[in-house]
């Protein structure tokens, strides 16, 4: 090959290369491409979402006993393993009464209880913390796979087999959200068929993980895309602090909440945009029952 | 054959009693490292003592540390060609080699660090929709340029001893430098250098964005106290000139004593490196002052958290043993001795240097754990596991493994002798 053509051959080379790269992100943003490809990828994990919905949690702060209802059943709607038993989609912490959210810095916060015996204890409220599926995801930009992406109605959802397991999520995550399978997932002997040793999934709309990578909650994807309004932890809560919908609809519960009681957001000077509201309706809980 | 060639061919042609003992004890650390690997592999990264708030540890820091190594041979001998600092040459290729194995060793890192190595390919099948957006995506393209061009950089100008060798041995290792010297031609050494003059000039950039890459990596993260901001990647690039050029002299020390070459490797090299040495990491501890006076006058919760955790918590043992041994006491010798006229003492500087590069590793622990750990719930510490340890034994013995193997392989001085000043 003599120089001249050589250096034709690279020329060619680069121009397709970058033609190639133009024809491919022309017209839509790197953020459009990315979750086009993901969404494509992660096709039958689950039901495909609607368009024009952007859901969001509500959780009245003031009302939460810290019961763990919540915790436990979504547990076992989205067949997360029983050990490690700090394998949980949704964290509740103890506060002080004295404590306001808004001082929260490190998350969990520093000096609450994740393991109290009792609840509800005077002078004391309850925090809790799921996936906030931010509008503005730090995680999904980061993942190196497009494993972790946002869907169409704002969900934040992880292809469990496009995680390579690295955790850059978890590290972009203001929130602690997300949990890794540091191991095997382990589940309850009755969780396990006695016949063969296959677990069986209590619910089988909802794909089992492996070893090695992230998962978080989904908003119970399986079932707000399918028919059921609501996620589980919402529909089991025995006092009614969790509210859930669609923000875009004006008629939901939580566009009607939004209108009439004051909110908050967590760590919004990050630009996160979470879709986790806190509120409270201006008290907080007594042991008698009452509100002061 | 000169004398000088011959000289420089001593480790090639000569091994000596202790060498196979010790590449012995360098291959069963290694083997007990792959060992304690697939035991990760098999049970998962519950081996290691990372859980959901501190989710990366000395893997990463492993990580980032061998990065750092791999920037001394590209600095120094690029350096050395666009500049013509010819008295630096005898050490050039030293520094290349060492290049090679620590980004190996850092390649390797990041593979240890995943939780499902075997889906690693997932990121260039899916390289086009994420190169986009993902830090470890940048960082792991530009680690795999800098070490195909580092590789290319080290081998051109090396043809020319490389044939030497042909000439020199016979039997299996003549074939063997055979293999090496595809299209040899006599002469050739002419075009190689100006294009290895070309490459340096090319090398030189792509070096500052593999480390800057490095530092987005965690610089980016806007929830990440003493992580997130924009000097990371000066800061970031101080630690890797520092830890790359202490661990060349500490080499270069060695390397003189065990093969006699104290001709080829005069004091004035050493005292060039320990000048330089001196003023970067003095910037670096500069960099520090700057970084904590910023997380503590205003104190904001978590930058003043970690920065607490740092100087008076948990890590502050570490911390201040680090900075004062690590960094402040090698800092001050190289200074007085780069302002005292007169011999150096090559013993003392290349021991000093050996602990800035050992501080430069719990360096890159202090900005990995804390801010991780801080603030996260107190239930969830992280101490590294066995696995981990071993791990990060078994990658240092691999280190010198992969260097001791190339040191009776190839040249490790330049044949050609520099130009005199
Ligand atoms: S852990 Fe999985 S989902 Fe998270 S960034 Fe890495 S590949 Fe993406």
């Amino acid at each position: 090959m003599s120089k001249l053509n050589r250096r034709d051959f690279v020329k060619a080379l680069a121009a397709v290369g970058v033609v190639a790269t133009l024809g491919k992100i022309s017209g839509k943003s790197v953020k459009d491409v990315t979750s086009e490809v993901s969404r494509k990828s992660a096709k039958g994990l689950y039901p495909s979402a609607e368009h024009g919905a952007r859901y969001a949690m509500m959780i009245d702060s003031g009302a939460c006993i810290g019961c763990r209802t919540c915790l436990h059943a979504c547990k076992l709607e989205n067949n997360v393993p029983d050990e490690p038993s700090n394998m949980e989609w949704i964290d509740l912490f103890e506060m002080e009464n004295t404590r306001p959210v808004s001082e929260v810095h490190g998350m969990p916060p520093a000096d609450s209880s994740v393991d109290y015996t009792e609840s509800p204890r005077e002078g004391h409220w309850y925090l809790s913390f799921n996936c906030f599926h931010c509008e503005n995801p730090p995680c999904t930009k980061v993942c190196p796979t497009g494993a972790t992406y946002q869907d169409d109605d704002g969900l934040i959802l992880v292809n469990y087999d496009l995680c390579i397991g690295c955790r850059y999520c978890m590290a972009a995550c203001p929130y602690n959200a997300r949990q890794f399978n540091w191991w095997d997932p382990v589940y309850q002997p009755s969780r396990v068929s006695p016949i063969d040793g296959e677990i069986v999934p209590l619910n089988p709309k909802v794909p089992l993980r492996t070893r090695g990578v992230v998962e978080k909650c989904t908003f119970c994807v399986h079932r707000i895309r399918d028919g059921n309004p609501v996620p589980r932890c919402v529909e089991v809560c025995p006092v009614n602090a969790r509210h859930f919908g669609d923000l875009n609809d004006p008629e939901s519960e939580v566009s009607r909440l939004l209108e009439t009681v004051r909110t908050h957001r967590i760590k919004e000077e990050l630009n996160t945009k979470p879709m986790l509201y806190y509120f409270t309706r201006g008290v907080k809980w007594k042991d008698d029952g009452e509100k002061i | 054959m000169t004398e000088r060639q011959e000289k420089i061919m001593r480790p090639l042609r000569t091994t000596s009693r202790e060498f196979w003992p010790f590449v012995t004890a360098l291959a069963l650390i290694t083997v007990v490292f792959i060992y304690a690997y697939t035991i990760q592999l098999s049970k998962g990264l519950g081996v290691t003592g990372l859980n959901d708030i501190t989710i990366w540890g000395v893997y990463i820091v492993n990580f980032i540390f061998f990065i750092g190594l791999s920037h001394a041979g590209i600095a120094i001998s690029a350096a050395v060609r666009i500049m013509s600092l010819h008295k630096y040459a005898p050490i050039a290729r030293m520094a290349e080699v060492l290049t090679l194995a620590s980004l190996m060793m850092a390649g390797s890192s990041i593979v240890i660090d995943l939780g499902r190595p075997d889906r690693a390919y997932l990121m260039v099948v899916n390289f086009a929709s994420r190169i986009g957006a993902s830090p470890l995506l940048w960082d792991i393209t530009a680690v795999a340029t800098y070490l195909i061009l580092s590789t290319t950089y080290l081998y051109l100008p090396m043809r020319e001893d490389l044939a030497i060798c042909r000439d020199r041995f016979t039997g299996w290792r003549k074939r063997m430098y055979e293999i090496t010297l595809p299209g040899y031609e006599v002469g050739e050494e002419k075009v190689i250098k100006r294009l290895a003059w070309w490459m340096a000039v090319t090398i030189l950039p792509v070096m500052v964005m593999v480390h800057t890459t490095v530092s987005w990596i965690f610089s980016l993260l806007s929830n990440r106290p003493l992580w997130f901001g924009a000097a990371a990647g000066p800061y970031f690039i101080a630690a890797a000139v520092a830890s790359g050029i202490a661990s060349v002299v500490v080499i270069a020390a060695i390397l003189r004593k065990l093969f006699h070459w104290e001709d080829l490797l005069p004091p004035a090299i050493f005292r060039g490196l320990g000048n330089f040495l001196s003023v970067i990491t003095l910037i670096y501890l500069y960099l520090m002052l700057v970084e904590q006076f910023t997380a503590r006058y205003a104190g904001p919760a978590g930058e003043f958290f970690v920065s607490e955790a740092w100087l008076f918590g948990s890590y502050a043992t570490l911390f201040w043993s680090l900075t004062t041994i690590g960094l402040v006491l090698p800092c001050v010798y190289l200074l007085v001795q780069a302002f005292r006229p007169g011999k150096i003492n090559i013993t003392l500087t290349s021991i000093f240097s050996l602990f800035i590069v050992i501080a430069m590793w719990f360096k890159r622990y202090i900005i990995i754990v804390p801010t991780l750990t801080v603030g996260g719930s107190p239930l969830q510490t992280y101490a590294p596991s066995w696995v981990e340890i071993t791990i990060l034994g078994g990658s240092f013995a691999a280190l010198a493994l992969i260097y001791t193997i190339l040191l009776k392989l190839i040249p490790i001085i330049e044949m050609e002798e520099p130009p005199h000043e």
